[in-house]
């Protein structure tokens, strides 16, 4: 299964080329913003940081940003910052640059808001020169792959995230890497996963990530299990936080845990990965992606129309009718096996999913090749780092 | 089939469309009799489960009865408790 992309200059390798403009404080956006639409750059605003913020929460973000900008997937990055926020726009810059990508950074306090915009312009249109055509070449194995299920109702545990789970068990044994994330979407479920570490040691750190999620809730004092399930899946049907889980985990498959990351984190080896990320979609996605996924598989439910500003992220769902109410969002649907399991008796379920499994890797490779999913064609950029300490 | 029971150790069964008191529903694990309706994506018992005994989907326990369930009944959050539920 070929791949034709681009083949960066630190070796890695993507299947988009984007220029991105990334603010790395809220106070930046505007300029950030302005630029995009001057230049067709991809926008990367953040809603939440880079201001008064502490210690491992800081660490996190910045690299989220730099994970962001040397991504795969992303030609030459601009970094525009206010100048007075806690985080470097030259620090970020100057991280992208040493993991052997390109990246520059403005200041606006330095310049003055208007020099910055046209100085912007003018790298963004200087680097849109030199931007290469897709034609080298890879194979399946070198793809890095982000899990996802957001808005899950009764078709996801039971169709869309077991197809994926084959998906997951296939992309693997081809050599490829895979990460999954939301911590508290596998409380009740977290055994079987510590089963499938490679030793004792990713065992007990996984189970160790989980028991501090749960005791980070229990600290809010909520009585968390009363929010989870939501009263939405309860509605649907789920009964327990463990039936949720146990459908959620059905996307990981079956192969060996090889270790977990923290959140933003590229993974140091190929095989499955645990990012130790949130839930809320517009975080997960983010941090999956700057670990370095260069397609996120989103199962939904409900549906939502959640993109990502480098990555393509490919939604699936197994509802009939999210499939056709949300045509315009749903990549592959497959709401074909509940549909054939209704109508026949002689079928089994486990001969749809390979159906299913199917159909989800046709779209993969199409999709690296250069198909555009439907969140890219509708223009979804969703970003937003996860934060995890206090605000000065 | 209008249930799907996905593993053959499950004590429950999920309808994949909504079904009435009174009918007979084929699964892979026989023919049922609903005592109650089934919305879409609910759970019914395909064995009796005991008060305290685990409730099984998916091979793994999603929880416990807290009252005596009877083949056919309707399995949900009135009849089963998380075990990470306090109470």
């Amino acid at each position: 299964m070929e791949i034709t992309g681009w083949r960066r200059e630190n070796g890695d390798f993507g299947i988009r080329n984007h220029i991105i403009v990334m603010s790395s404080v809220a106070c930046a956006n505007y300029a950030a913003l302005e630029i995009a639409r001057r230049t067709d750059a991809i926008p990367v605003v953040q809603e939440n940081g880079a201001c008064g913020m502490f210690g491992r929460d800081k660490k996190q973000f910045v690299r989220t940003l730099v994970g962001i900008g040397a991504h795969p997937n992303v030609a030459w990055t601009l970094v525009v910052g206010l100048g007075c926020e806690g985080v470097d726009s030259y620090e970020i810059a100057d991280r992208i640059s040493n993991r052997g990508r390109n990246a520059e950074a403005l200041l606006i306090q330095e310049e003055g808001i208007q020099k910055v915009i046209e100085r912007g312009v003018e790298l963004i249109n200087s680097a849109k020169e030199s931007l290469k055509p897709r034609k080298d070449t890879t194979s399946i194995d070198e793809l890095v792959i982000g899990l996802k299920c957001g808005a899950s109702d009764f078709t996801s545990g039971l169709i869309s995230n077991p197809a994926v789970g084959k998906v997951v068990d296939f992309l693997v044994e081809q050599g490829a890497t895979v990460i999954f994330t939301e911590r508290l979407e596998v409380v009740g479920a977290e055994h079987l996963i510590a089963k499938r570490a490679k030793d004792k040691n990713i065992a007990e750190d996984f189970l160790r990530r989980i028991r501090k999620a749960v005791e980070d809730v229990n600290k809010m004092g909520v009585d968390w299990i009363g929010s989870q399930p939501s009263m939405g899946n309860i509605r649907g049907g789920l009964t327990t936080i463990e039936e949720k889980s146990l459908g959620a985990i059905k996307k990981t498959g079956s192969v060996p845990l090889e270790g977990c990351v923290d959140y933003g984190e590229r993974p140091p080896g190929r095989g499955l990965y645990f990012m130790d990320g949130p839930g809320y979609d517009v975080q997960a996605v983010t941090g999956l992606v700057s670990g370095g996924a260069h397609i996120v598989l989103f199962t939904t439910g409900l549906g939502t129309y959640l993109g990502s500003p480098v990555s393509p992220v490919i939604k699936i769902t197994g509802n009939a009718d999210t499939a056709k109410r949300l045509h315009d969002a749903i990549d592959v649907d497959l709401s074909f096996i509940l549909k054939e399991m209704l109508r026949r008796d002689d079928v089994s379920l486990e001969e749809m999913l390979e159906l299913g499994k199917e159909k989800i890797i046709e779209k993969i490779i199409k999709v690296a090749n250069g198909e555009l999913t439907k969140s890219e064609k509708s223009g979804h950029f969703e970003f937003s780092i996860e934060r995890i300490g206090v605000t000065a | 089939m209008k249930a799907i029971v996905m593993d053959e150790r499950d004590n429950v069964a999920t309808a994949i469309v909504s079904l009435k008191k009174g009918e007979k529903v084929r699964t892979t694990a026989g023919e049922i009799v609903l005592l109650e309706d089934i919305p879409q994506g609910h759970k019914f018992a395909l064995r009796e489960i005991r008060a305290g005994e685990p409730v099984i989907k998916y091979g793994e326990i999603i929880g416990i009865a807290t009252e005596d369930i009877k083949v056919g009944e309707y399995v949900h959050v009135h009849n089963v408790k998380s075990r990470y539920q306090g109470g």
